[in-house]
C-alpha cells in the first residue's frame, strides 16, 4: 500500500511538473507566459470600447512592416513578438480610437532596457497602487495622450486620440486590465 | 541650391541688414540644428526658400477644414513661386510638362493616425487641375498619390483607384498589381542595395514630396528627406547601427535617387496641420500646428520643420545629423543654414488677417528656458523667448565660470516669439572646451538672463 502510495505521488509530481512544462515557451514549471495577444482586452470586457477587427500580430524583424524604423528601437531589446489592436469608443467617445501595442521582449531585464532607452517616451511618472505595471508614465497632449508601462517581459504602450483629463483616466483603465492579466 | 562646409564665415553689416530687409526669418550667425553651419553666404535669389503657412482654422479637433486647408495651399505655392495665381504657380514648378506628363505625389503613410493626409493631399491634386497645359486643364488622371502598400493608403483614408477616367486621379501603392520595385535599376545606399518603386522610375514625370511632421527615434525627425525610405523595396536595412541615427544613408538616398534615377522633385511640402513631437514616428497627433511648409530645398524645408518641432518639446532634434549632413558634400542637397534661408511666413490665409493684428500669446519677457540634455556631452538645445511686440537686436554667448566670453551662439535681430540655439560644447574657434560648469547669457532690450549649463565630456 505504501509502494503504490509513493508511486502515485511520484506520479502526480511528475504529472504536474510536465504540465508546467507545456505552457507556451517551457521556462519552468512555475511560470506562465502568455503571447501578447492573450493581454488585449476583448470585446465587452471595458465598458464602451471595441475592438475594431482582429489583432495584428508581428514576430521578429516583421515589426519593421507596420512601424519602419522604430522597429530598430525594440529589436535592439530583445523584440519576439508585439499584439496591436485598435479599439473604438462609443457614447462620447464615439470619434475616438485608442490603441494598443504590446510588446514582448523576450525577459524582464530587456522590456526594463526599452522603458528606459533615451529614445523611447519619457513622460510623467505614473506610480501608487492605482499605477499599472512595475514602471509607468503618462503623457498628456493637447490631442493625445498615452500610457507606457513595463512588466515582465511586456513593454506597453496604450494611447487614444483626445488630450483631456478623461481620456487619460481612459488609457490608465486599459494599461491595469492589460497588467492585470499580465502573470 | 547646394552647401559646404566653411572654414570661415564673416557677415559685414551691409549684408547683415540688406538680409533683415529682405524679411529673412530665422537670422543665424552660427545657430544651425547641430551648430555646424551648412554653407557659404548666398545671396538674393539663390536663397532657399521657405514658405510657412499657417491658418488656426485649419482643423478643429482632430479633423481637417479641406476649405481652409485648400487656401492654404494654393497661397503657399503662389508665395514660394512668385506668381498672381494657382494655376500659373503650380505649373511654374514643372518646367517643360505637357499635357502627357504624369506627376506622383509621395504621402508618408506608415502612421495611420498621422499621414500626409488625404485632405492636404487632395488639395494638390485640385490645384494641379488648375494648370493649364497644352490649352486645356492639366488631367487629373496623370496624378498618382502614392506610397508603399494599398493597406496603409486604405488605413490612412486614402480610396485606392487605378483606372483611367480623365477626371480622377490616380492613388495606390507600390505594391498594387503590376507595379513593384525596379530591379533594373538598383541604388547602393552604404553598401545595401535597394530596388526603387517602379512608381519613381517609370510611372512619374515630376515627384511632389508630401511628408508629415514628426520627431523620430531614429533619425530625429522625419521630413522630406526620409519620406524617401517609402520610395525603395527595403528601408530596414537603411537604419544603421545604434547611434547611426540614419545618416548617412538618408542623404546617401535622396542623391542617388536624384543622380541616378534623375528624379525630379519639383517641391517639398510639408503636411504640419498636425504634429507628433516626443515619441514618434507612431501613435496619435499630439498638437496641432496647423500649418503647411513648402521648398523646393528638403534640406531647408527639414530644418523649419525641425525648428517648430523643438518649439513643440521635441527631444530628438540634436540626433537629426542627417539634416547637417545632407548640405555637405558629397550630398549637397540644400542648406541647413537660416542664413542661406529666405523664410516667408503666411498666418490666416482663410481670414485674411494681417500677421500684425494677430495677438497670437506674445511672449511678455525676454528669458532662456532650460536647455536639454543638461548636463551634455555633444549638444544641448537651449530654447529662449523674446518678448515684447516689435524685434529687437538680441544676442546669446556662453560664458565659462571666469566670466570669459567663449562662443558667440547668436547675434542678430528678432521678432517676438519662441526660439532655440545649439550649442555643440565648442569656442568659437572651433575648439572643444574643457569638461565644466557654463553660463549662457542672453542679451535682448536691455534684458538679461543666465543659465548654467554642465559640459561632460
Amino acid at each position: 500500500m505504501q509502494t503504490v502510495s509513493k508511486f502515485l505521488s511520484c506520479f502526480l509530481v511528475i504529472v504536474l511538473f510536465l504540465a508546467g512544462c507545456s505552457k507556451d515557451k517551457g521556462t519552468g514549471p512555475e511560470e506562465t507566459i502568455l503571447d501578447p495577444v492573450d493581454l488585449l482586452p476583448t470585446s465587452g470586457e471595458i465598458s464602451g470600447w471595441t475592438p475594431q477587427g482582429a489583432a495584428e500580430e508581428w514576430v521578429g524583424e516583421a515589426l519593421y512592416q507596420p512601424i519602419d524604423g522604430d522597429a530598430e528601437t525594440y529589436l535592439r531589446h530583445g523584440f519576439e513578438e508585439a499584439a496591436f489592436l485598435d479599439y473604438q469608443g462609443s457614447g462620447s467617445w464615439a470619434n475616438t480610437v485608442l490603441s494598443v501595442r504590446i510588446f514582448d521582449q523576450g525577459s524582464a531585464e530587456q522590456a526594463a532596457d526599452l522603458y528606459d532607452d533615451p529614445t523611447s517616451g519619457t513622460g510623467t511618472p505614473w506610480t501608487g497602487s492605482e499605477a499599472a505595471g512595475t514602471e509607468a508614465r503618462t503623457e498628456q497632449y493637447a490631442l493625445s495622450c498615452s500610457v507606457e508601462f513595463h512588466e515582465a517581459e511586456y513593454f506597453v504602450h496604450v494611447d487614444i486620440g483626445s488630450g483631456d483629463d478623461q481620456a487619460l483616466e481612459v488609457v490608465k483603465l486599459f494599461a491595469r486590465n492589460i497588467s492585470q492579466k499580465i502573470p | 541650391m547646394t552647401s559646404s562646409r566653411p572654414e570661415s564665415r564673416e557677415i559685414d553689416r551691409r549684408d547683415f541688414l540688406r538680409r533683415a530687409a529682405m524679411g529673412t526669418a530665422g537670422l543665424a550667425l552660427t545657430s544651425t540644428l547641430t551648430g555646424l553651419p551648412g554653407g557659404p553666404v548666398r545671396a538674393g535669389d539663390d536663397l532657399s526658400r521657405v514658405v510657412i503657412v499657417t491658418d488656426q482654422a485649419a482643423s478643429s479637433g482632430i479633423t481637417i477644414e479641406p476649405d481652409v486647408a485648400a487656401v492654404m495651399m494654393n497661397r503657399g505655392v503662389m508665395e514660394l513661386t512668385g506668381r498672381d495665381s494657382a494655376g500659373q504657380a503650380w505649373k511654374s514648378l514643372f518646367p517643360g510638362i505637357t499635357s502627357g506628363s504624369r506627376i506622383g505625389i509621395k504621402v508618408n503613410c506608415i502612421n495611420r493616425y498621422l499621414s500626409s493626409h488625404p485632405e492636404i493631399a487632395q488639395t494638390i491634386v485640385d490645384g494641379l487641375a488648375t494648370m493649364e497645359v497644352d490649352r486645356a486643364p492639366f488631367p487629373r488622371n496623370n496624378i498618382i498619390v502614392w506610397d508603399r502598400h494599398n493597406y496603409e493608403l486604405t488605413r490612412a483614408g486614402y480610396s485606392i483607384y487605378y483606372g483611367s477616367d480623365p477626371d480622377t486621379h490616380r492613388c495606390f501603392g507600390t505594391d498594387l498589381s503590376g507595379y513593384s520595385y525596379d530591379q533594373d535599376l538598383p541604388i547602393t545606399i552604404q553598401g545595401q542595395i535597394m530596388y526603387p518603386s517602379v512608381l519613381l522610375t517609370q510611372h512619374c514625370d515630376y515627384l511632389i514630396n508630401l511628408s508629415v511632421m514628426k520627431n523620430h527615434t531614429m533619425s530625429g525627425v522625419t521630413g522630406s528627406l526620409k519620406n524617401h525610405y517609402g520610395s525603395i523595396h527595403l528601408p530596414s536595412a537603411l537604419h544603421g547601427a545604434s547611434g547611426q541615427y540614419c545618416d548617412p544613408f538618408i542623404p546617401d538616398l535622396n542623391r542617388k535617387l536624384n543622380d541616378q534615377l534623375g528624379m525630379i522633385q519639383a517641391v517639398n511640402i510639408c503636411d504640419a496641420i498636425f504634429g507628433i513631437a516626443s515619441g514618434g514616428p507612431m501613435g496619435n497627433p499630439q498638437f496641432a500646428f496647423n500649418g503647411l511648409l513648402f521648398s523646393r530645398d528638403p534640406v531647408a524645408l527639414d530644418y523649419q520643420e525641425t525648428q517648430i518641432l523643438v518649439d513643440q518639446g521635441c527631444g530628438t532634434a540634436t540626433i537629426a545629423t542627417h539634416i547637417d549632413t545632407a548640405a555637405w558634400p558629397p550630398y549637397q542637397l540644400g542648406t541647413n543654414d537660416p542664413m542661406n534661408m529666405d523664410v516667408r511666413y503666411i498666418t490666416d490665409p482663410s481670414t485674411g488677417a494681417a500677421d500684425d493684428d494677430r495677438e497670437p500669446s506674445r511672449p511678455a519677457d525676454y528669458r532662456l528656458e532650460l536647455a536639454y540634455p543638461n548636463p551634455f556631452n555633444a549638444h544641448t538645445v537651449i530654447p529662449y523667448v523674446i518678448g515684447g511686440r516689435s524685434s529687437v537686436s538680441m544676442r546669446v554667448d556662453i560664458y565659462n565660470v571666469r566670466g570669459q566670453r567663449v562662443r558667440a551662439l547668436y547675434r542678430g535681430r528678432r521678432e517676438p516669439g519662441r526660439y532655440r540655439v545649439v550649442w555643440d560644447g565648442r569656442d568659437d574657434r572651433g575648439a572643444l572646451l574643457a569638461s565644466g560648469i557654463y553660463l549662457c547669457r542672453l542679451s535682448a532690450a536691455g534684458h538679461e538672463d543666465v543659465v548654467k549649463l554642465s559640459l561632460i565630456k
